[in-house]
Formats: structure tokens, C-alpha cells, sequence
């Protein structure tokens, strides 16, 4: 078990800049998840941590040891792949074992760990099966059993349940959860899905394009995104983003439609005059009976209904009880609680309130 | 699909078609083998008569034969070990690293299969001669090296192109050297690639008659040279025994092939990854 910290770590490929001066510090023990859209860096970032891509500016550090000058071998740490990466002609039992024969240890040792890691992960019983033999998601869970039967300074995950169906993946979702907890290995996590983010993090890391757009727990990530980016892309349905611009009646104008004023947005910001843009979750809008805006279209999920309603120059995604019965054709009033309301900056993209 | 009947008699038509034209040099040699003297000149060819088993029991009671193929045996065996402990490192190191120049290397290795054997040969003999190489074994495996290396250093660098990367960066973080990776990893997930172009080297190099020719004398004598001198004359050819000496000559590859075709299928490194 480790501390991980990054200092200023950069990866340019030619002259491309992957990555500049990253720095991030994943505590012992924390599960820290880097999510980010595809290309933004993050199995970069993974991948230099494991050693498998050399860092071209910075250092990296396991607790006090600097690593990023160690090769992969000395650096202790266990990686799941996206793909298993199983040793395609040894056993499950030989493929969890085969580090720690590596590692020196004996024979009685090898096989007492690699049982008591397989009857933690439920595939005793397929000890002695090759990879071809195995489903998705038995492959997950013996690539799960090599990083754990060596005790290794952390878990790299680089999106380990992308190629599992859903059903599959929210059950090895809560069993990694567990395993880390009941383990209590520091753990660096990959993915593109938010839902894998929310459930699983201590701490989110937000990616784009090689930068940190913020750090922190989910649910913080939900109720504050740092930047448009962030709140764009956090939320089962999308938040709605409006240009507003603040009136001397110390509202918020967007087109024909008066909002509430955001809540915490600081003296300067709230001045007449002021552009804004806004953000409004569709589960934060609020219906009024009377109202003039037409209901353009509606998704009924059963346990919620969305729907789009017109505004002169937009269109607002709501999320509204089912029991409400919303129609095409329908005229509501819409508002907003401003205490979950987000306001960003127009130029830099950053929250304001 | 279901084939109309005009189709699949068209598909089978076209089948014994190719299979007789592939075929009827060697159900021709296989006459021409089982027949005596006389017969074997008969023109137009005789496809009645008293078949005889004499050609094979005289080239198979010839030493000179035994000791051709004896002499195939080494070179082939030799030059296909030396060119699998040079190629396969080789093949290794173009499909994985990132090394600069590593295509033109590797292109650089498949030119040298353009040039015609002629104009290899002549300087390899001026170079054979000064190392005193001429008419021994390492000479001709060395010659023979240079016939099967492009093969070896392109088939595999394919077939290891298409291993999957990550089962080598599990092996790194599992704390495996990068020569361990190759011996325990790569190889094993790479036999049927190794069957298959030690197989193909290997039937090249047995059949190889242009370096063996020119680079071998009385000491060393592979099959194919042993023909060309033993059984064709300035003034005639014993088609019988050549024919006889011929047949006898593939035995041994179609049995190489028959005992390694289940290792010919691919499929060893599914299961590894998605």
C-alpha cells in the first residue's frame, strides 16, 4: 500500500503535448477514479504510473520512492486491463501465480495465496480451466485474482468492465468496491463512465484534453461542477445551459424567460448588464400549473418522464414525475430553485457561484 | 447458402481441374517410377503395364541416397534452428518496438529475397572460399540461412503483430523480464506461428538446389543435388530411378506436415483477450 503523488508529470508524443505539468496525489488507501472522455490522457496518466509509458517531464512518487526512473517490474504494482490480458496457455491458477513465483515465492506459498484469492473472488472451481475456457466475466474476475494475490502497492484499473454487458458490470462494480474496501489498497482507476466514477470513487479526477478540469468526491462533482465541461459531462441527462444576461431587477434574463437569481454569485457578478451563462440540472426545474412554454417532446422511462419544453431561442430538458402525465402540446411554467442553480463564466468556461 | 446444381457441379468441375493439374506431375513421376526401362521411353505413353518395383529398391539401396538425405536432414534442420534463434528475437523486436527505422529494416530483410540467387552466389563463393567454408555443413546452412531468414523474420513478425500487447504489459507489471516475456509469454502464444514457418522454412530449404549446387562438392551432397548429378547424364536420364528418387525425396515433408498440421490451426491465443 501506497501514497501516490504526481509532480508536474508531462507525456508529449513528438510534438504533441499529451499531458503538461500534471500534478495529483492519490492518498493510501483511496480510490481515486480518472474519468474523462476518450483521448483526454487518463490511460496515459495510468499507464505511466504502471511504467509501461515513460514520463517526458516530472516525477512520480510511492510514498517516498521515486519510481518513474524504476522499470515496471520494480515498481510493485497490480493492473486489470480492459481486455483481462490473461496468459492465454497457462491455467487461471498458474495465471495468478506465475508474479509471485516471479517474486521468489515458493511453491506451498503460491498455491495457499492463489487458493485463498480465488475462493475471495468465488472461481475455485476453475482453477485448473485455461483463459479460452472462461466467460467475460469469469476472465475479469481471475485478472482481478492476479493483482490481488500479490499484495502489490496499488491497483491500476484502465477500464476494466468496458467489455462486460451492463448487468455484468454492476455486479463486478460492487465487487471491486468491496474488495478494495475489505483490502485497502490504494487504487487508480480508469474509466469514461460517470456511473463507474459516482459509484466507486473516494475522489473523482475530471479529465480534458490532458488537463484537470477538478478534483473531488462524486457527489461534489454533481451539486458543484468546477467548469461547463465538468457539469456537461456529470448527470445522467444533461444539464441545460442558457446565455443570461443579470436586469437591474436583479434576475437572470435568457431570451423572453426570467430565472431567479443563482444562488452564492458574488457582488460583481450579480452587477445589471452582467453575461452569465446558466445551468439548470433537468431534475432541478420545477413545474408551475400556469405557464406558456409548448412541450415540444416527451420520453416516458417509467420510473421518471423527460421532456423538452421551447424557449424562444432554446429548449430546456426537464425531468418530471411520471404521475404528472405531461403531453406534446402541453403549456407549462417552468423555474429554477436557486440554490441548484450553477452559473459559469461565459469566456473562461468557470463556475462563478 | 444453398448452391443452385449447375454451381456446384461448375465448383466440383473446377475443383478436379485443379486438383489433376497440381497432381499429374507427381501421378506422372509415380509412373514413370513403377516402370522399366523400356517403358519408361514408349512413346506415345504407356499407361498398361507390368509394374515393377525395382527403381525404388535401387535408389533406396544406393548409400550415395541414404547419405543425401541424411546431408537434406542437417542442413534443413540446421538452418531452420539458426534462422529460428536469429529471426524470432528479430521479429520480435520489429513488431514491438518503437525503434526508429525498424520498417526499413524490416523491408530491407524482404529485399534481399529480390535479388535472383545469382547474384548472391558469386560473391558468397570468392567469400566461401577465403573461409574455407566451401563443401561443409556450416557452410550450406549458412547459405541456406539466407534462403529461409526473410521468410522466418516476416511470417513471424505478423503473427506476433497480432498478439495482443497487453498480455506482454500483464507479464511486465507481473514483474517478468523482457526476455522472459518473450520465452514464456510471447512464444508459447506464438507456436502455431513457429509450426507453421519452421515447417515452410524447412521444405525450402530441402528443396533448395542453386546454393547447395554451387556451394557443395563431394563432401556434402543434399537431395536435390544428388538427383540433378546422380541420375541425369550428359547423354541420358534414368527417369525410373530419378522418378523413384523423387517420390522417396517428399516423404519426409509430408510427413513433417501431416505431424505438425494440428499445430497449423490458429487459435492457441484466443482466449487471452477478448
Amino acid at each position: 500500500m501506497a501514497r501516490i503523488e504526481l509532480r508536474n508529470v508531462a507525456k508529449t508524443y513528438g510534438a504533441v503535448d499529451v499531458i503538461e505539468g500534471l500534478d495529483l496525489h492519490v492518498e493510501d488507501g483511496e480510490f481515486l477514479v480518472l474519468l474523462g472522455p476518450s483521448g483526454c490522457g487518463k490511460s496515459t496518466i495510468l499507464r505511466m504510473v504502471a511504467g509501461l509509458e515513460d514520463v517526458s517531464g516530472g516525477s512520480i512518487h510511492f510514498d517516498d520512492t521515486r519510481v518513474d526512473t524504476l522499470p515496471t517490474q520494480k515498481r510493485n504494482v497490480a493492473m486489470v486491463f480492459q481486455n483481462y490480458a490473461l496468459y492465454p496457455h497457462m491455467t487461471v491458477a498458474r495465471n495468478m501465480g506465475w508474479g509471485l513465483g516471479l517474486a521468489g515465492a515458493s511453491n506451498s506459498e503460491i498455491s495457499s495465496r492463489t487458493k485463498l484469492a480465488a475462493e475471495k473472488l468465488g472461481i475455485y472451481e476453475l482453477m485448473d480451466r485455461k483463459p479460452a475456457a472462461l466467460s467475460g466475466g469469469q476472465r475479469q474476475r481471475v485478472a482481478m485474482g492476479r493483482s490481488i494475490v500479490r499484495d502489490p502497492a496499488a491497483f491500476l484499473f484502465d477500464e476494466p468492465l468496458s467489455n462486460l454487458d451492463a448487468k455484468l458490470r454492476g455486479q463486478m462494480r460492487r465487487e471491486i468496491k468491496q474488495l478494495q474496501q475489505e483490502l485497502g489498497t490504494t487504487a487508480l482507476y480508469v474509466t469514461h463512465d460517470q456511473v463507474e466514477a459516482m459509484t466507486l470513487a473516494t475522489r473523482v479526477v475530471v479529465l480534458n484534453r490532458g488537463k484537470i478540469e477538478q478534483i473531488s468526491p462524486p457527489l461534489d462533482l454533481y451539486a458543484r461542477p468546477a467548469s461547463l465541461f465538468v457539469a456537461d459531462f456529470i448527470g445522467t441527462n444533461p444539464m441545460n445551459f442558457l446565455e443570461a444576461v443579470v436586469t437591474e431587477t436583479n434576475t437572470l434574463r435568457t431570451g423572453n424567460a426570467t430565472w431567479a437569481m443563482p444562488d452564492g454569485l458574488s457582488e460583481a457578478d450579480r452587477r445589471p448588464g452582467t453575461a452569465l451563462t446558466l445551468g439548470v440540472r433537468p431534475e432541478h426545474i420545477l413545474l408551475d400549473d400556469e405557464g406558456m412554454l409548448p412541450i415540444t417532446f416527451v420520453e416516458k422511462l417509467g420510473s421518471d418522464t423527460v421532456f423538452r419544453a421551447a424557449l424562444e431561442d432554446d429548449e430546456l430538458m426537464v425531468r418530471c414525475d411520471p404521475g404528472l402525465g405531461v403531453r406534446t402540446g402541453d403549456r407549462v411554467g417552468l423555474r429554477a430553485d436557486p440554490a441548484k442553480m450553477h452559473a459559469f463564466s461565459p469566456e473562461t468556461g468557470l463556475r462563478l457561484n | 447458402m444453398r448452391h443452385s446444381l449447375l454451381a456446384r457441379t461448375l465448383a466440383l468441375l473446377w475443383l478436379i481441374i485443379g486438383t489433376v493439374i497440381t497432381l499429374a506431375p507427381i501421378l506422372w513421376m509415380l509412373l514413370q517410377a513403377l516402370k522399366r526401362p523400356i517403358d519408361q521411353i514408349a512413346f506415345p505413353p504407356r499407361f498398361v503395364f507390368t509394374p515393377t518395383l525395382d527403381n525404388f529398391t535401387a535408389v533406396l539401396s544406393a548409400p550415395g541416397f541414404r547419405a543425401a538425405m541424411q546431408d537434406s536432414l542437417i542442413v534443413g534442420v540446421g538452418s531452420v534452428g539458426l534462422g529460428l534463434l536469429l529471426g524470432v528475437p528479430f521479429a520480435y523486436v520489429l513488431s514491438r518496438s518503437s525503434m526508429r527505422g525498424r520498417f526499413e529494416l524490416a523491408e530491407f530483410i524482404l529485399s534481399t529475397k529480390m535479388l535472383p540467387a545469382i547474384v548472391v552466389v558469386v560473391p558468397l563463393l570468392q567469400v566461401y572460399q577465403n573461409l574455407n567454408l566451401l563443401d561443409s555443413y556450416t557452410g550450406l546452412i549458412l547459405g541456406h540461412l539466407l534462403v529461409v531468414l526473410a521468410l522466418i523474420v516476416w511470417v513471424m513478425r505478423s503473427f506476433i503483430d497480432a498478439l495482443p500487447v497487453e498480455v506482454e504489459e500483464a507479464a511486465y507489471v507481473d514483474g517478468a523480464s523482457r526476455l522472459r516475456v518473450l520465452t514464456h509469454i510471447v512464444l508459447p502464444s506464438a507456436v502455431p506461428g513457429l509450426v507453421t514457418v519452421s515447417a515452410l522454412a524447412f521444405i525450402l530449404s530441402w528443396n533448395e538446389l542453386f546454393f547447395a549446387l554451387t556451394l557443395t562438392g563431394t563432401n556434402i551432397r543434399t537431395l536435390p543435388t544428388y538427383m540433378a548429378t546422380e541420375y541425369v547424364g550428359f547423354l541420358a536420364v534414368d527417369w525410373g530411378r530419378l522418378s523413384a528418387a523423387g517420390l522417396l525425396a517428399t516423404v519426409p515433408v509430408v510427413l513433417l506436415v501431416l505431424v505438425l498440421q494440428r499445430y497449423l490451426v490458429r487459435g492457441l491465443s484466443m482466449g487471452a483477450v477478448k
